[in-house]
């Protein structure tokens, strides 16, 4: 009985990758991908605090968010292909996880832009309590941001793991 | 050791064991190599194989042999894990299991663009309708006369919005810690300073109040890090009080923008600030149209109420000149008692003059409270500057400037009422300050134009006689 991916180290992990990159399409798709995503991050990231896509924001990148864009581009591409491969032969996607590291990617717009001021707002918030809450909240997401770029690279890293184990898994029952 | 199966999770003691188990339990859900006999779950991984350890085989015809025991519906479908194949309910549990997964999706999907949308829709209506809240004809939208607040310099000093007239002011509040806040600066220091000061901008940059009550770097520090310095020409760095910042940051935002044309009229109110430089870098100041009167026109004078206060300006011992037609439209001069009077108007304010005497007409069709500062609003709504000594200077009044005339350490503004010192300075109300009563016996206080308001050589007082003057002396004087 071949359990090998199961047994080794991040045997799930490498054996669903080089199932997945052994394809043509797989290699060709990540490539695409993991470039133009990482692109959009280093200028995405330090974009969101004003609450406009701005190409010249790239000037402000911090170092963390540089590595964190390339770290992002790279599982979230990791984790488009093996969700099409998923789909593929038809084993289960991780659609929550991905959509959540997203959302975490993205958290450090909630400081500098109106939304949070506005959420308050259309809660009927008190103008004692808007100017209370509202810049406390903003001034943690603002503080705070390089946990939720953690959060949401393990999150990536999770959903890699579970479309690995999907994948990888029930690929090879050797029944003899 | 046990063997875990990786189709329904049940272990067996031995590899042996498990392979019975394979057989006997999922022979319908394993995808049979016809040649080595390895199961494969997915239809794509034993074509796979084929390609990889068979190739000589066709994968068509091979999955096809009688000896590939037939694959489930359910088994095709893919949508459910092994696992939960193997303990779940049966088919037609399935099924319903799925179905009102899917409905559960479409309904979260559904309160997620309902929430969104909402969202999106607050934030459109509070960013192009931002409630006034200033008084009257004061307020913070565009179009509005922007309230004058006093602003604590980086260096101690306190200083007025309006004694930045006759220049436009790019007012632009912070929190000095907000990051679209320190891009701002950075951007403005780095790229549109020079272009938007050679355009006679001001800059004014306001920390809100106590960085809204997180600690950040003092403004003398922002201005440091990321705005060039504190000596940077025609831009300034201030402390706002707790009022003005609930007047211009309504919201709670963290940075607040508005544009201030040289009539001290709000043009534009956004943020951020980095993202709008481009705009406001493009835009020409130095003939920003005239605004309309801060009141709204009257098409004849009112008599709700009709008083006339009488000022007098006088800046180091020299009287200015208040110039008639002020708060009248496309004015007609007459010719009376020898002097030029603006008899007649396309539009008259409520607040207005008809001649240089000093003598103020407050003539209107509803009983408001109408303060002296008003009355240099419409002035400035009027001529925009007056010229003393043939240099122009704007026209503002507040505790610390009188017509570009400053406090300092040599020169104090006092403003005096029938004689007596009063600190009410632009908030002082003119409606029980007449000087020569409508209702008196004789003429209005009109026409004259020289020295004590008089009628064909008859002194005042008709009426009470109140008397407003603004003194602009030594600080020894």
């Amino acid at each position: 009985l071949d359990l090998t991916p199961s047994r080794n180290f991040l045997g799930y992990e490498r054996n669903a990758v080089s199932m997945v990159f052994s394809r043509r399409w797989g290699s060709a798709l990540f490539l695409v991908l993991s470039t133009s995503i990482s692109a959009f991050y280093l200028f995405l990231l330090p974009s969101l605090p004003d609450g406009t896509f701005t190409f010249g924001a790239i000037a402000f990148i911090t170092p963390l968010q540089t590595a964190f864009a390339f770290a992002f581009g790279i599982l979230f591409s990791l984790v488009v292909v093996m969700n099409v491969f998923s789909f593929k032969i038809r084993a289960a996607g991780a659609k929550g996880l991905t959509i959540g590291s997203i959302l975490a990617s993205l958290v450090n717009g909630l400081c500098c832009t109106p939304l949070i001021p506005t959420l308050f707002a259309l809660l009927g918030a008190s103008t004692p309590v808007l100017f209370e809450y509202s810049p406390r909240i903003q001034a943690f997401f603002e503080f705070n941001y390089p946990y939720f770029y953690l959060l949401s690279a393990i999150a990536l890293v999770g959903s890699v793991h579970y479309l690995s184990k999907n994948i990888s898994c029930c690929t090879l029952v050797d029944v003899g | 050791m046990t063997a875990r199966c990786k189709l329904c999770g049940e272990e067996r003691e031995s590899d042996e064991a498990l392979q019975e188990h394979y057989r006997e339990a999922h022979q319908k859900d394993v995808r049979w190599c016809s040649v080595c006999g390895r199961g494969f779950q997915f239809d794509s991984a034993l074509e796979q194989h084929y390609r990889d350890k068979h190739p000589a085989v066709s994968p068509t015809s091979s999955t096809s042999q009688a000896s590939s025991p037939p694959v489930t519906q359910a088994a095709r479908s893919g949508t459910q894990s092994p696992n939960r194949g193997a303990k779940g309910p049966g088919k037609g549990g399935r099924r319903s299991y799925r179905r009102r997964g899917r409905k559960k999706r479409l309904l979260a999907v559904a309160l997620a663009i309902v929430v969104v949308g909402v969202i999106l829709g607050a934030y459109y209506v509070t960013a192009t309708s931002q409630s006034t809240l200033g008084t009257g004809i004061y307020g913070t939208k565009v179009g509005d006369y922007a309230p004058d607040f006093a602003l604590t310099l980086a260096n101690g000093t306190t200083t007025y919005l309006s004694s930045f007239q006759p220049h436009p002011v790019l007012l632009w509040f912070v929190a000095t810690w907000c990051s679209s806040c320190i891009q701002g600066a950075s951007v403005l220091n780095s790229q549109y300073y020079q272009t938007l000061h050679s355009k006679g901008l001001q800059l004014v940059t306001v920390e809100l109040y106590q960085d809204l009550n997180e600690s950040g770097p003092s403004i003398s520090q922002f201005a440091q890090q990321y705005g060039g310095g504190l000596g940077k020409p025609g831009w300034v760095y201030g402390t706002s009080d707790w009022e003005t910042t609930q007047l211009y940051d309504p919201a709670a935002n963290l940075e607040e923008v508005y544009l201030v044309n040289q009539y001290g009229v709000i043009t534009m109110v956004n943020l951020p600030l980095v993202s709008l430089l481009p705009q406001i870098a493009s835009q020409s100041y130095s003939s920003a149209p005239k605004p309309a009167f801060p009141f709204g026109c009257l098409g004849t004078e009112g008599t709700t109420i009709h008083i006339h206060p009488w000022l007098r300006i006088v800046i180091d011992g020299q009287n200015v000149t208040i110039p008639a037609a002020i708060g009248i439209e496309n004015p007609s001069f007459e010719t009376y008692n020898g002097y030029n009077v603006a008899a007649s108007g396309s539009c008259f304010e409520p607040i207005h003059t008809h001649d240089s005497s000093g003598i103020i007409h407050i003539e209107s069709p509803t009983n408001s409270v109408y303060t002296l500062g008003d009355f240099f609003l419409v002035w400035q709504a009027t001529y925009g500057y007056v010229t003393i000594n043939g240099v122009q200077h704007p026209i503002v009044f507040n505790p610390t400037d009188i017509l570009g005339f400053k406090t300092d350490s040599t020169h104090r503004i006092v403003l005096l009422v029938d004689g007596k010192p009063s600190t009410a300075f632009d908030s002082l109300v003119l409606n029980q300050l007449d000087y020569c009563s409508a209702a008196s016996t004789g003429p209005p206080c009109y026409p004259t134009a020289s020295g004590n308001p008089y009628y064909n050589g008859q002194p005042y007082p008709y009426g009470t006689g109140h008397t407003i003057v603004i003194e602009y002396v030594p600080v020894s004087g």
